[in-house]
């Protein structure tokens, strides 16, 4: 019987569906382009207007190593509270919450999603340079030498340890790109290393995980862990892409890697944009029910928030203190934003919008 | 050409390929899904436009379709969120079907369209991916985002919802 309901599914299927209409792509590259120049040149026109603004809060200017004066391109009217993580979600073109801080989007600047948020802060990218989004509302460039563009398809983008305080970003000086692990906390770096660009281009360098001194990068040709301690470097795979990886799990699309499980790393695979709790044991991926990492082991469903699409609309990251944030609704554009337990799936309610701009965002996760 | 310039071309040549080869697959399961052709069209044309504008994630996917046909079945369930009102179009009419059968056939597959048509949004995109796409369980749990478990259930609520609507042709003549 079921055999017969499913074999006739299969048939009607194909007899439905069966030819295409031919639609040729211009339309869609069309909208695509627009779609990619509001992305990237809203930014770009903010970040001008935002040197003015901090122009005018006394503490704008600051000494670059090659005695240039750098403006902070982010300068916040407030402080963020960053005792309960980061809690930073957004609607799109319209806000961003920081640390308890509403923003408006065109006081954001360069703060995107290919920013990284820590425990200290933002660290985000403005003409090719790392800066630090303080508790305080001001900006603090991690690197003050004289740096070039980044390459932009895709971003180096820049990845926090768990601990929330190191972080990994690069930069491009002198025709070559540098990848730097620093400590915020301490304000010290712990390791760099150059990577060799091709002709100067160095499209295709991504920071793509930074957990327990390891970083995880794509380089032009190839893809790599560089232990920064031990200052080695480990090549792998370029087809296995490295979604996360915590506490020694990585979670990865495509094939596993030998070379990866030769450093002693537990891989997982999973979709590209998924994460993994602090712990490693879960994957946060498109639902409230975080499957575990290990086999048998029982999922974390967290309070609230869809499980399945027919329980509503929802959106998940990792924050910086490893809790989950969610942003769900059943009414859409109406959205409850929640920070969630990783470990008992208890949810706290942190605030609530009706989104003008889209679908919600969070700041440091493209998801 | 300048370095952006041909690193423009080569990101729309790669696009186009893509574009080509995912277009008539992604349509197809999106009209199954969607239940009508305009918004199938709709919500395959928004994916593809984000996907060229976000170029550098898909292109990091092992498999790019698989990446595409999640974002399609989420616009698509995203779609049934945002309300009937503002981009769902109810109907039944399927464009471009393809060669008709035996006439007990075609009736046959009219009922059983309509009964898929009435069932939730995501039990339909379960039906669609395990019977049309021939996805394995596991591989409909990742295209939406759910368990196994979920793929399993809902699967069986589904079936269970079809053999229990009466179709023209079919059980009783069988």
């Amino acid at each position: 019987m079921s055999t017969d309901i499913e074999d006739r599914l299969v048939g009607m299927f194909e007899e439905r569906l069966g030819v295409a209409p031919l639609r040729g792509p211009d339309a869609v590259l069309e909208r695509g382009r627009a779609l990619r120049r509001r992305r990237q040149g809203r930014r770009a026109a903010v970040a001008g207007v935002l040197v003015v603004v901090a122009g005018f809060a006394g503490h704008a200017v600051l000494g670059a190593a090659d005695g240039r004066a750098l403006r902070q391109p982010v300068v916040l009217d407030g402080s963020l509270d960053l005792d309960g993580g980061l809690r930073a979600y957004g609607d799109p073109g319209v806000f961003v919450e920081l640390g308890g801080l509403r923003v408006a989007d065109d006081e954001l600047g360069s703060l995107d999603v290919e920013a990284a948020g820590t425990s200290l802060g933002v660290v985000y990218y403005d003409r090719g340079r790392p800066w630090l989004l303080q508790r305080d509302g001001g900006s603090q460039p991690l690197v003050t030498r004289s740096v070039d563009p980044l390459p932009t398809d895709p971003a180096p983008g820049a990845r926090t340890d768990r601990d929330g305080t190191t972080v990994a970003y690069a930069t491009v000086e002198d025709g070559g790109a540098v990848v730097e692990v620093r400590d915020l906390a301490a304000d010290e770096v712990l390791g760099s290393r150059e990577v060799a660009c091709r002709a100067g281009d160095c499209t295709g360098l991504v920071v793509d995980a930074l957990d327990d001194g390891l970083v995880f990068l794509r380089v032009p040709g190839g893809a790599g862990v560089w232990d920064v301690e031990r200052d080695t470097w480990t090549a792998f795979d370029p087809e296995t892409r490295i979604a996360d990886v915590r506490a020694g799990v990585v979670l990865h699309d495509g094939p596993a890697s030998p070379q990866l499980e030769g450093l002693g790393l537990r891989q997982v695979a999973g979709p590209i944009d998924g994460q993994l709790t602090f712990d490693g044991g879960h994957v946060v991926a498109w639902s409230s029910r975080l499957e575990p990492t290990t086999p048998g082991a029982e999922p974390v469903v967290l309070e609230h928030g869809p499980v399945t699409p027919e329980d509503g609309l929802g959106f998940w990251t990792v924050d910086t203190d490893g809790s989950v944030m969610l942003a769900w609704t059943r009414d859409y554009p109406h959205f409850v934003v929640e920070d969630c337990d990783p470990v008992t799936g208890v949810c706290e309610r942190v605030g609530r919008m009706t989104t003008r701009g889209g679908d919600p965002q969070f700041l440091g996760n493209d998801m | 050409m300048d370095i952006l310039g041909r690193r423009r071309a080569e990101r729309d040549a790669e696009f186009v390929a893509l574009y080509d080869a995912a277009w008539p697959r992604l349509y197809r399961l999106a009209v199954a899904v969607a239940g009508d052709a305009a918004t199938a069209e709709d919500a395959v044309q928004e994916v593809l436009a984000r996907a060229y504008a976000t170029w550098p994630r898909v292109a990091e996917a092992r498999h790019p379709h698989a990446y595409l046909r999640r974002m399609v079945l989420h616009d698509l369930v995203d779609r049934r969120r945002r309300g009937p009102g503002l981009r769902e179009r109810a109907t039944s009419q399927v464009p471009d079907r393809g060669r008709p059968g035996h006439a007990d056939a075609v009736d046959l597959h009219t009922d059983l369209w309509a009964a898929v048509q009435s069932l939730p949004v995501g039990q339909r995109a379960v039906l669609v991916l395990r019977y049309y796409e021939d996805c394995s369980e596991a591989e409909a749990a990742v295209a939406l985002g759910v368990s196994v478990g979920t793929i399993k259930s809902q699967t069986s609520r589904a079936l269970a919802a079809l053999r229990g609507t009466r179709l023209r042709v079919g059980e009783e003549r069988a």
